[in-house]
């Protein structure tokens, strides 16, 4: 059945496509947006330490379903397995209104001006795709300054030196009161030289955009959030889009393939709705916003004679690229207390390793960890001490109010082969091919991550630690939450997916807007760049709209 | 769906004798008091998960909860995983009457806990073992006694927050709210999913 026609259909609702689906209905397009998931409510939310984004251990809380939608896993040695959404290696991200957003840790990085020339700032280590952006951080200032004004972000990033220019400061201070592990780690940081500062998050320090405060209580990432403080698309920019009159959101709809003409053109999509009846979308122009697996996915399942092996597949870039962060860090054990229950957890970071390290080509920022819940804690003993026992126990019972652990996102050297494709043979719930996962980390983002495992190791160290461990890079594709590449951002058709203003080279009504198109995903969270981007394409778009260009 | 378990005090009244039924016809072993386990499971299970978390000055895993969590588990959301439980317990009770003559929870708790270390190594012998390797088996144990002693007690474990105590986590951390649903009994049913408005 054929629903009415609309200008703009925008598949999924998180950090890309809510922040899209707002700019589009706001310059007064007609806009569907669908989203996969259910949209939660935070005043629902039940904290649960064992079925969240952050640990998953006997399930998801926020989609995507877990017998619906397995994937296929294929490990270093070449052995694959399917795989759920509770297990690390589905590379899962959260499937809601928000998506990611929703439950997300929401630190409010900017990438650094380097992050964007990556290529020219340090040439392609072999075996790596490594490349510039098709734009600058200068392209970018603005549109950042605007996600963290629309969006919210508290923090204060004055005493980060290496930062790029910025206009205005953050919208909010930093939170009040400081933690006990801010004010150890702070002066450690300053002693070695150091600069570290307030972590910019997207988290209300103050009341802001009619929302409250942050009550500061434990369960931040990987829950959404009952008080509402943390900043994401289903707070902000969602609400917007439906306030204007213009803009219909629709849950729990997995869309099949983005429907073509006979010209190669997308003409709507094709969507199985809550109650599994299959439902054509008619629309001008279809935004693809799913996340850089699930975008990647559907233009892989949109094929038409005209695009025999996928929407914007012609050269084989589709799925390609696929980077997340190689995380490392250390853990710390002290002799006083350092818990005291003051959530987020993450408050203090340096960004003196992101770039300028002789040898490394780009590093990453270093920062505190989010408060451990207890299970989260129970593998955090020593390297070669029991792991369970009477001796574990002890341990449990003397550290977990006394440690701290500092990690950060090494920047990724993507990679051909580090990439997802449809596969042959297994099917999720409506009769789709799942995606498979292959690849690994290259072993120069290993050489530059087991760095900052030294370093974050050497804070600890100097912030009194009695104990101190690295943990080191592992071996394999990263995903996860920070997943990107997979639409790449390029000048040349033959070598990207979509052009600088997100648009797939050969096809002029369909976008893709969200971190597939990163070329490089920085030393950091990816998010914040992801709604900037948003803007930046949004901006675009409407542009390009009102110009005609876009127009059946 | 975050969590099969949720029953509000109202849900509660409504389905108790749903529920009481459905845990006669349900129960594929009349005689034990599990849903998914069977007594001698459930025993073995215990000891098992004693030795992961021991009884000391602060309760052990066992007292905790955790052979409710597992079962639980195990007749919900990792039904496809009872093959594996099955297949280590029997190991387990195997291994034990190959070495000492007595299933694995009539052991000294030393005895226990060197059998128990030998798994984790998969130093015991193949024929015992079959339908799971010794290491996943362990694998497995380790990590769901841990998470019903220092997971959320809405599970069935950590009975009365035993182990937040234990660590110090500040409780309740929220004043007036309680952040979890009160615990369900043992054999409710799943209500029905709440239809979005």
């Amino acid at each position: 059945m054929a629903l009415g026609r609309v200008n703009a259909v925008v598949v999924g609702s998180g950090a890309g496509g809510g922040v899209v689906f707002s700019q589009l209905a706001e310059a007064g397009l007609s806009v569907v947006c669908l989203e996969k998931g259910r949209w939660h409510s935070p005043f629902e939310e039940r904290k649960d330490d064992l079925v969240n984004q952050r640990n998953s251990s006997l399930g998801v809380a926020y989609g995507p379903d877990e017998e619906k939608n397995p994937r296929v896993f294929v490990d270093v040695e070449g052995r694959e397995r399917v795989v759920y959404p509770h297990q690390g290696e589905y590379s899962p991200n959260a499937s809601c209104v928000g998506g990611g957003t929703f439950s997300y840790g929401a630190q409010a990085w900017r990438f650094m001006p380097q992050d964007f020339r990556m290529r020219s700032t340090y040439g392609a280590p072999e075996g790596s795709t490594l490349e510039d952006w098709p734009v600058s951080y200068d392209d970018m200032e603005p549109w950042y300054e605007k996600a963290e004004y629309e969006i919210g972000v508290s923090g204060d990033v004055e005493p980060d030196v290496f930062k790029g220019p910025r206009r205005k400061p953050l919208p909010m201070p930093p939170m009040t009161p400081k933690s006990i592990e801010y004010e150890i780690l702070r002066p450690a940081a300053l002693r070695l030289g150091l600069h570290p500062f307030d972590t910019p998050l997207l988290i209300n320090s103050v009341p802001y955009n009619g929302r409250s405060a942050c009550m500061r209580i434990r369960w931040c990432v990987g829950f959404g959030c009952e008080t509402n403080a943390k900043n994401g698309t289903h707070n902000t920019v969602i609400p917007r889009a439906l306030a204007t009159g213009n803009a219909w959101l629709r849950t729990e709809c997995k869309v099949k393939e983005i429907l073509l003409d006979d010209r190669g053109r997308a003409r709507g999509v094709a969507y199985f709705d809550e109650n599994d009846r299959l439902q054509e979308q008619p629309a001008d122009l279809v935004v693809v916003s799913g996340g850089a697996t699930e975008s990647a996915r559907l233009l892989l399942l949109s094929k038409s004679p005209l695009h025999p092996d996928g929407l914007g597949n012609r050269h084989d870039w589709v799925g390609r690229n696929m980077a997340g962060h190689t995380y490392t860090g250390a853990v710390g054990l002290f002799d006083r207390e350092t818990y005291d229950d003051i959530g987020p957890g993450v408050c203090i970071s340096v960004c003196d390793y992101n770039h300028g390290t002789p040898g490394l080509r780009g590093g990453g920022m270093l920062a505190n960890e989010f408060i451990r819940l207890p299970y989260q804690f129970v593998s955090a003993n020593p390297p070669g001490t029991p792991s369970w026992g009477k001796a574990h126990k002890d341990f449990m019972r003397r550290y977990y109010r006394r440690n701290m652990m500092i990690q950060g996102p090494t920047q990724d050297m993507p990679t051909w082969d580090g990439r997802v494709q449809l596969d042959p043979e297994v099917k999720d719930h409506w009769g789709i091919p799942v995606l498979r996962i292959s690849g690994d980390n290259h072993p120069h983002t290993r050489e530059i991550a087991n760095r900052q495992a030294e370093r974050a190791e050497a804070w600890l160290k100097e912030a009194g630690a009695i104990q101190t461990w690295q943990r080191r890079a592992g071996r394999g594709v990263s995903g996860h939450q920070h997943q990107s590449g997979t639409c790449r951002m390029g000048s040349d058709p033959k070598t990207s997916v979509v052009d600088a203003t997100c648009r797939i080279h050969d096809v002029p009504n369909v976008f893709v807007v969200d971190a597939s198109v990163h070329v490089t995903n920085g030393g950091f969270n990816p998010v914040l760049t992801i709604f900037a981007n948003a803007f930046r394409a949004s901006d675009l778009l409407v542009e390009a709209w009102k110009g005609g260009g876009l127009k059946g | 769906m975050d969590d099969p378990y949720a029953v509000d005090r109202r849900g509660f009244l409504k389905t108790g004798a749903t529920a009481a039924a459905a845990a006669a016809v349900a129960c594929g072993k009349p005689t034990s008091r599990w849903r998914a386990l069977t007594e001698d499971e459930a025993k073995t299970l215990a000891a098992a998960c004693d030795q992961i978390v021991p009884p000391d000055q602060d309760p052990g895993a066992a007292e905790a909860g955790a052979v409710t969590f597992i079962d639980r588990q195990l007749a919900t959301r990792r039904k496809k995983d009872q093959p594996l439980w099955r297949a280590g317990l029997r190991g387990l009770d195997a291994t034990a009457r190959r070495r000492h003559g007595k299933p694995f929870a009539e052991l000294p708790f030393d005895v226990q806990t060197a059998l128990l270390q030998d798994v984790e190594k998969g130093a015991v012998e193949a024929s015992d073992w079959s339908g799971v390797e010794p290491a996943l088996f362990f694998g497995l144990l380790r990590n769901h006694a841990m998470m019903s002693f220092y997971g959320d007690p809405r599970h069935g474990g950590n009975k009365d927050r035993v182990s937040w105590k234990m660590l110090g986590v500040p409780d309740p951390p929220i004043r007036g709210r309680l952040h979890e649903t009160p615990p369900p009994p043992a054999l409710a049913p799943r209500p029905p999913a709440p239809r979005k408005g």
